[in-house]
């Protein structure tokens, strides 16, 4: 099936002062796709992906989505961070419409997209609640079913389960699955848990040391949801890994 | 099922603990407030204090009965008294919420304006408010304006300081989202920097309106013919110790009143903050 | 937990303030005679005005040295501070005013001993030069400028619960109105002065020092304590205590008074620029010009021992003294008007609270 590309990144360079920290990076993201970006600790993953959301300029090269500058006003871009940030003043319904509200004015609309997303995401009970009243399971299922309300062209998500417990990472890792399959946006997840990024991706970026480049892509061919003790995938999970370590 | 009866039992065990710990608490209170009462009673009563420097709780509470529909020594009934005092202050606490929490959640948010506001803000702030009373008689003369204004200083300052701190401790996280979404600045400050505000601007508020209602005696002082302030110190001026005591006791609890009901207010606005059991 | 901390705190002010009460009544500077060669320890108070003019005299003409006494003089603005003082057992002998006279003998345990000056000679309420009081002229029957009408809703400045209120009284009697029919605002006298240069209020008092400074300002005074005819006289007071347990060192400290009292009345030009010191030293602003008219207004008038011992005898048993019976005229006013109840009228009026001796045993 020919994907078109969605995220074109040319030769990005970023560096603060006289740290280089991403230079001469270059790659491409397709519509729909699932990517995991992985890396040694340090090596520049929250930049980047701060630069493709746009909240960080680059210093040389370009971000271009749909073959235009990538841009907040332009874009639909979704970002979920590490710490939950569901608006603690907000209702779950609020939150979830928050993101639209930005450039959507028609409240009709705002309700269908919202109503859908709360079904899809089984917080339809919670609505009224605070997320504060809430697990943080729930919470980060708020996170993530704001962001993918948004229609976005590109979901970017930096080590949302990083705080969590192992129970709620599996639990989450195959809902953030079930909606990007119902949804189909392109996810562009950073993660420093092999085993995670094996499990989530289409395809993993492996990115080198400061000044971090795709040192390599990997493509996973298998279906979701993945068998962590499939053979295949543990071959996988390995390789990557040693890629990592050697850097 | 037998699982879940013990979890029951064990929720019913810690609800019927917690209240025991909140009655044990209140009987504390009451009882400190009685000895409290009873030792200020034995020192009247015994005469160890003499009648010109302290009066008892019986007469204070039978000042406060008889000024209910007294107007001597000092020409107003407690009743009224008490309104114009309340009229002072709600003014003066009224102005300083309008202007001051717009100007701190603002000053937090856009640098320039704090760096142009900071400095006359940082010189006004420590002045003592009876240090005005010469300067505010010779320019708002000596009605309620000026009064106000004495009042409206000390409310000022803790709206704007703490508006402005809470502004500025926004969750970067949360702004952040706001951007990507692509929200304007403006309108980021609306709907995350002013919500996010609000804990610590409502416990500006508390502590302003504790401020300005306990100014008011400093702002009757000014020039007067009413008040809880003017009734103390007509008390003084006549001798009636039980009505100094009287008016202070008034004050303090009237005090309790206005912070417990801006607390509740404050319950209901930002019923989302997370409930501290 | 909160709201025991507050209990806390407050027993604890409450007791920090007795115990200062206390421990004020304890710690009297008074002692008792040692040598008659070494030097009286005495704390006396008065007020930075008329009556307390001679006491400054006194000390700065070596009066009191002469007399043995090493006197700590306490100034109070007026007589709420200054009786205070006396309950935390500050002082023991001095000069006050009638608000002085009801706290201080009606309501607690000073004696009146001695007459100074009459308050109601420099008292005035003031009205701005074009003002409609002043242009409807004086009245010879009523005994001020202008008619109800012109008085009715009137914003007076005045500090409540001192003399003033008399002379308003008076005032408002003459000419029909009740007490509520003009506006009273409290003030101290030196921010009513200030306010009402800034356009504040229709009438200001100016009384004691203040009564010129109103008449160098062009000011008017549509009512004053002479045209009113009240004699409203300050007191010489010393505690109960002192006069039981050291009557020799109160005559020293009277004699050393009243020789200050002389010694004004010699040298009137002299004692103005003393004037100005003693007020420019407790932040009561005047000059020299005003300051003689003060003394010769006030301070000549004072009666002398011979005079004053007068003052308390009764012309028969049962009746009362010249002195209870000028007391007695403002307390009434007061108890009408509901600022002192007719218990504090009683005792004021009480024999025990007068005690001539020490004036007599001035004269010659």
């Amino acid at each position: 099936m020919e994907r078109r590309v969605k995220v074109k990144v040319e030769k990005l360079c970023k560096s603060f002062g006289d740290l280089k920290v991403i230079e001469d990076c270059s790659f491409q993201i397709y519509d729909g796709e699932f990517v995991c970006v992985v890396g040694p600790t340090g090596c520049g993953k929250t930049t980047f992906l701060n630069m493709l959301s746009s909240l960080l300029k680059p210093t040389k090269g370009a971000v271009l989505i749909d073959g235009e500058e990538a841009g907040p006003k332009k874009h639909n871009l979704s970002f979920i961070f590490q710490e939950p940030s569901a608006f603690p003043w907000l209702t779950v319904e609020e939150n979830m419409a928050y993101g639209l509200r930005a450039k959507h004015k028609d409240k009709a609309y705002i309700k269908e997209q919202t109503e859908h997303m709360m079904e899809l995401m089984g917080l339809g009970k919670y609505r009224r609640s605070y997320p504060k009243e809430l697990s943080t399971s729930t919470e980060q299922k708020i996170v993530i079913g704001r962001a993918f309300a948004m229609n976005p062209d590109l979901l970017l998500m930096d080590e949302p389960y990083g705080q969590m417990d192992i129970k709620t990472r599996f639990y989450l890792e195959d809902e953030v699955i079930r909606i990007w399959k119902e949804c189909q946006k392109t996810v562009v997840f950073i993660t420093h848990n092999i085993e995670e990024a094996v499990y989530l991706a289409e395809r993993v970026l492996i990115l080198t040391n400061k000044p971090a480049k795709v040192k390599e892509e990997i493509i996973i061919p298998l279906p979701h949801p993945r068998n962590v003790e499939d053979p295949e995938f543990v071959r996988i999970r390995n390789y990557i890994t040693d890629q990592i370590r050697w850097w | 099922m037998e699982e879940r009866n013990k979890l029951e039992a064990a929720a019913g065990k810690l609800r019927f603990e917690r209240r025991r710990e909140r009655q044990k608490a209140l009987l504390l209170g009451i009882i400190s407030i009685f000895i409290f009462l009873t030792v200020w009673q034995m020192l009247c009563t015994l005469h160890i204090v003499g009648e010109n420097v302290l009066v008892s709780p019986i007469k204070v509470i039978q000042a406060i009965w008889i000024k209910a529909g007294d107007t001597r020594p000092d020409g107003n009934t407690l009743l009224q008294n008490i309104l114009s005092s309340f009229r002072l202050v709600l003014i003066g606490f009224g102005l300083a919420l309008v202007i001051g929490l717009p100007l701190g959640l603002l000053m937090g948010w856009y640098r320039p304006l704090d760096k142009f506001i900071r400095p006359i803000f940082e010189i006004i702030r420590p002045l003592p408010p009876i240090a005005w009373i010469p300067i505010v008689i010779v320019i708002l003369g000596i009605g309620t304006a000026a009064k106000s204004f004495i009042i409206f200083f000390t409310t000022f300052v803790p709206i704007v300081i703490n508006s402005y701190t809470g502004i500025r401790e926004t969750n970067q996280v949360y702004i952040n989202f706001a951007k990507t979404c692509g929200y304007s600045n403006w309108r980021i400050f609306r709907t995350v920097g002013i919500p996010s505000a609000m804990p610590l601007a409502f416990a500006g508020m508390v502590i302003a309106l504790g401020n300005g209602w306990g100014t008011l005696v400093a702002a009757e002082m000014l020039a007067s013919n009413s008040g809880l302030g003017y009734m103390i110190f007509m008390g003084r001026s006549y001798g009636r110790i039980d009505i100094i005591i009287a008016g202070m006791l008034v004050i303090g609890l009237i005090g309790l009143a206005l912070t417990a009901a801006l607390e509740l207010i404050e319950g209901y606005v930002l019923k989302w903050r997370i409930k501290e059991k | 937990m909160k709201k025991m901390k507050k209990v806390l705190a407050m027993a604890m002010a409450l007791s920090l303030g007795i115990t200062a009460g206390c421990g004020g009544g304890k710690d009297v500077p008074t002692e008792q005679t040692e040598e008659t060669t070494a030097k009286e320890k005495i704390t006396v108070s008065v007020h930075p005005s008329g009556h307390g003019l001679p006491a400054y005299v006194a000390e700065q003409n070596g009066y009191y040295e002469e007399e043995g006494l090493e006197v700590e003089t306490l100034v109070y603005i007026g007589a709420p501070p200054q009786m205070e003082a006396y309950e935390a057992g500050a002082w023991d002998i001095g000069t006050t005013g009638f608000g002085g006279i009801v706290l201080g003998v009606a309501k607690s345990s000073l004696k009146i001993i001695g007459v100074t000056i009459d308050d109601g000679t420099v008292m005035g309420l003031w009205a701005r030069p074009d003002s409609d009081i002043v242009n409807a002229g004086y009245q010879e029957e009523t005994g001020c400028y202008g008619t109800a009408e012109n008085w009715k809703d009137l914003e007076i400045l005045y500090t409540q619960g001192t003399i003033t209120d008399i002379m308003l009284t008076a005032t408002l009697e003459c000419l029909g109105l009740a007490a509520d029919d003009v506006v009273r605002t409290n003030m101290d006298s030196s921010p009513a002065f200030t306010a009402f240069q800034a356009g504040s209020g229709d009438l200001v008092q100016a009384n004691s020092s203040f009564y010129f400074n109103a008449e160098d300002a062009g000011w008017v005074p549509v009512t004053t304590g002479v045209s009113q005819e009240i004699y409203m006289p300050s007191v010489i007071v010393a505690s109960d205590k002192m006069i039981e347990e050291d009557p020799e060192t109160v005559e020293k400290w009277v004699r050393a008074y009243m020789k200050g009292v002389q010694w004004i009345k010699d040298y009137p030009e002299e004692a103005a620029e003393l004037f100005v010191e003693f007020c420019e030293e407790n932040g009561v602003a005047t000059d020299e010009a005003n300051a003689l008219k003060f003394v010769d207004a006030q301070i000549i008038k004072i009666p002398s021992p011979k005079e004053q011992t007068g003052y308390f005898k009764k012309a028969e048993e049962g009746e009362r003294t010249v002195l209870q019976e000028a007391l007695m005229k403002c307390m009434e006013t007061y108890v009408s008007m509901g600022n002192y109840t007719q218990e504090d009228a009683d005792a004021l009026m009480l024999d025990e609270n007068y005690d001539g001796s020490f004036m007599e045993g001035l004269n010659p």
